[in-house]
C-alpha cells in the first residue's frame, strides 16, 4: 500500500514580482492523500501550479495581481484531504473556514510527486536524497496572449518519485517555477496524518 | 517501499459537459422545423417543452408543468441549469428584473448556475484571470457595481482621458460603455501609478532586460505599457498644474516642479512615444528596439521624479479620510520593500472607502482581487454586505451545486 510523506519546495518566478517560495508537505496512504501548503497560498494558486499549461502556475498577470505578490506574506496553512475513491475533498484555509471541493484538481496536486510515463529517454543521470535518479527533458507548448510558448521541463525522477521538476521558458523569458522535493519518507504516515484535525 | 513509475489514476472529471440523454420528440421537431416554426408550435400547445434542467425549491420542473408560461417556457429548452427557490423567482428571472442569478460565460466555468443576493451589496473577490465581475455584472443582469479596474479618484485633464482611453473596451463589455469611469471606480488608479513605475525602474535603468517585458516572455509588459500610459498623462497634469501655479506667483511644491521639468525636458522625445502606443500592448515590445532604448534614459528621468509626487499624494489623498491620509504619511518610504508596502496599504484604503461608498449608495456589486476582499474581511464588513470568494469555496459550491443539479436531471 502506498506510504509516504514528501516535503517540498516550490519556487516560483515572475519578474518584477519577487520569487515566492512555498513549502508544501504530501502524505499518500494508500488511496488517501493530504496536502499542506505551508505558506497558505489559496486554493486557486496550489491547484494553479498543476493546471496552468505554460506550467509556472497561477502567477501575476495584472497590475493589481503583482502588487499584491510584491507585498505577499505567508498567511499560515492551508490544508487539503481527498481520497481517489471519493469525488469530494476538503479544504482548509488558513483562517480555518473549511469546505468541500472537486477532488480531481486536489489529486493531481497531490500526485505532482508521482513520475508520469516519459515517451523519451533519460538525458542524464543524477543523485538526489541518496537515491539514483534520471532526468527527463520535455515540453509544453501552445498559445498565451495569442502568442506560442514553449517551456522545458526538466524532472528528475528516482523510484517512482518526482525528485525535482523545474519548468522554464524555452525561448528566454523569466518565468519559472521550481519543484524540489526536500525530504522523502516512505513507510510513516499514520491514519492520524490524514484525519482531518 | 519501491512505487510503480507511474502517477496515481483517478476518477474522471465529474464536472465535464451535460449528461447527454436522446433527445425527444420535441427536440427532434426542433431540429427538423426549425427553431421559429417550433416557437409558433410551442405557443400553440405548451405541451412538447424540451426541459430538464429548471428547479425550483430543489425539485425538477416537470415538462408538462403548468407553471411554465410563454415567459418561463424559452429558460426551458437551453440545457442549462437553473435552480430557483420558488416559482415568483422564476417568473421574475424570466422576465430580467432580477440581478443575482445567471450563468457564466466562461472561459471559467461556463455555465455554471451562480445565485449571489439579492439584497445589500454582493462583495466579489476574484482572481483576474479566473471568474471576474466582468463575467458576473452581465451574466446576472447588472450594470450597477463598482469595480477595481476603474478609477474611484477625481481627476480631468489629460490622466481622465488617458484612463477612459484604457479602460473603455472593459466599459462596454460590462454595458456601461460611454458612462463615467467614476460611478464604477473600485479603487485609486495612483497607487497602481506609483508601483508600475517603481517595478519599472530596473528596466529605465538597465539593471533587468526590457526584453521581459515583451509579450512572448511575460505578463507584466502589458499592464506597464498601460499605466506608463497614465503615468505620463499625468506627469502632463503636473506640468500645466505648475505652469498655472507660476503664473499666479502661488509657491509651487518641489516634487511637482522637478516632475515638470521632466517634462519639459523630455516632451518631445517621450510624447510620440507614450501616446503612439497601443491599448492593451506589451512595452517590450516596442521598447526593446534599438531606436527606443534610446529612450531608457528619459523614462528613468519621468520614474525618478513621479515617485515623490506619488508619495506626496499618498499622504494628502482627497479621495481618503483624514485619518486615512495621516496614517499613510507616517509610514516610511525609503526603501523598494517600505514603498511596497505603502502602495498596498494605499489601495486597502481606497477599497474601504469604496466599500463605504457602495453600502451608502445602493451598489449591488463590488469586484475586487480576493487579497483586498480578505483584508475588507479582516477589518470587520458591515451590515448588508455579502463576501463571495470567487477564487475557491464559493466558485467552488456553485459549480458543485451546478454539476449535482445536471447528474440527477431526468
Amino acid at each position: 500500500m502506498r506510504n509516504v510523506r514528501l516535503d517540498l519546495l516550490v519556487t516560483r518566478t515572475a519578474p518584477p514580482a519577487p520569487a515566492l517560495s512555498t513549502p508544501m508537505t504530501i502524505w499518500w496512504l494508500g488511496e488517501r492523500y493530504r496536502v499542506r501548503d505551508g505558506y497558505g497560498r489559496g486554493y486557486a494558486e496550489i491547484v494553479g501550479d498543476v493546471t496552468e499549461p505554460r506550467g509556472f502556475g497561477l502567477v501575476p498577470r495584472t497590475i493589481g495581481e503583482f502588487m499584491d505578490a510584491t507585498a505577499s506574506t505567508p498567511r499560515g496553512e492551508t490544508d487539503l484531504w481527498g481520497d481517489l475513491a471519493s469525488p469530494d475533498a476538503m479544504v482548509r484555509e488558513p483562517s480555518g473556514r473549511e469546505w468541500e471541493a472537486d477532488s480531481v484538481d486536489i489529486a493531481r496536486v497531490a500526485g505532482q510527486v508521482f513520475a508520469p510515463r516519459f515517451s523519451t529517454a533519460p538525458t542524464a543521470r543524477d543523485s538526489r536524497l541518496g537515491r539514483d535518479a534520471w532526468e527527463y527533458r520535455s515540453f509544453l507548448e501552445g498559445r498565451d496572449n495569442g502568442v506560442k510558448f514553449r517551456s522545458l521541463v526538466r524532472t528528475l525522477v528516482a523510484d517512482g518519485y518526482v525528485l525535482m521538476r523545474e519548468v522554464t521558458d524555452a525561448r528566454g523569458g523569466p518565468m519559472s517555477r521550481l519543484m524540489e522535493v526536500t525530504e522523502l519518507d516512505e513507510g510513516s504516515v499514520t491514519e492520524g496524518d490524514l484525519r482531518p484535525s | 517501499m519501491r512505487l510503480r513509475a507511474t502517477a496515481p489514476t483517478h476518477r474522471p472529471a465529474a464536472r465535464g459537459g451535460p449528461e447527454e440523454s436522446s433527445l425527444d420528440a420535441a427536440s427532434a421537431l426542433q431540429s427538423r422545423i426549425g427553431n421559429r416554426a417550433f416557437g409558433d408550435l410551442v405557443a400553440r400547445n405548451p405541451v412538447p417543452t424540451v426541459q430538464r434542467w429548471i428547479f425550483i425549491a430543489g425539485t425538477q420542473v416537470g415538462r408538462r408543468d403548468a407553471r411554465l408560461d410563454a415567459t418561463t417556457r424559452p429558460l426551458a429548452r437551453d440545457r442549462k441549469v437553473r435552480d430557483y427557490v420558488d416559482d415568483a423567482e422564476m417568473n421574475a428571472h424570466a422576465s430580467g428584473t432580477t440581478d443575482y442569478l445567471g450563468h457564466l460565460p466562461g472561459p471559467t466555468s461556463r455555465n455554471t448556475w451562480v445565485r449571489f443576493s439579492p439584497t445589500g451589496v454582493n462583495l466579489l473577490g476574484e482572481n483576474h484571470t479566473q471568474v471576474t465581475l466582468e463575467q458576473v455584472a452581465p451574466a446576472v443582469g447588472s450594470t450597477n457595481f463598482t469595480y477595481e479596474p476603474f478609477s474611484r479618484d477625481v481627476v480631468g485633464g489629460a490622466t481622465a482621458t488617458a484612463m477612459d482611453t484604457e479602460t473603455s473596451g472593459r466599459m462596454t463589455r460590462m454595458g456601461v460603455g460611454g458612462g463615467n469611469q467614476r460611478d464604477h471606480g473600485g479603487e485609486s488608479v495612483f497607487p497602481k501609478l506609483a508601483y508600475n513605475m517603481e517595478a519599472l525602474t530596473p528596466y529605465f535603468s538597465g539593471a533587468s532586460p526590457v526584453s521581459e517585458l515583451r509579450r512572448r516572455n511575460g505578463y507584466f509588459g502589458q499592464p506597464a505599457q498601460r499605466y506608463l500610459k497614465v503615468t505620463w498623462a499625468h506627469a502632463k497634469d503636473v506640468a500645466l498644474e505648475v505652469a498655472m501655479l507660476q503664473a499666479t506667483a502661488q509657491a509651487v511644491p518641489p516634487a511637482k516642479q522637478a516632475l515638470a521639468t521632466v517634462v519639459a525636458n523630455h516632451r518631445a522625445a517621450l510624447e510620440p512615444y507614450i501616446t503612439g502606443l497601443a491599448v492593451d500592448g506589451w512595452l517590450g515590445d516596442t521598447l526593446d528596439t534599438r531606436r527606443n532604448r534610446a529612450l531608457l534614459p528619459a523614462l528613468l528621468d519621468l520614474a525618478n521624479a513621479f515617485m515623490p509626487v506619488m508619495i506626496a499624494r499618498a499622504g494628502a489623498d482627497p479621495g481618503l479620510s483624514s485619518a486615512q491620509q495621516t496614517a499613510l504619511g507616517g509610514m516610511p518610504t525609503g526603501t523598494h520593500a517600505e514603498r511596497g508596502a505603502m502602495f498596498s496599504a494605499w489601495r486597502n484604503m481606497h477599497f474601504e472607502q469604496a466599500l463605504t461608498d457602495a453600502v451608502a449608495n445602493g451598489v449591488r456589486y463590488q469586484g475586487m482581487g480576493m487579497a483586498h476582499l480578505a483584508h475588507l474581511q479582516s477589518q470587520g464588513l458591515p451590515g448588508g454586505t455579502h463576501p463571495f470568494d470567487m477564487t475557491a469555496a464559493d466558485i467552488q459550491g456553485f459549480e458543485r451545486a451546478t454539476a449535482r443539479l445536471r447528474r440527477i436531471a431526468r
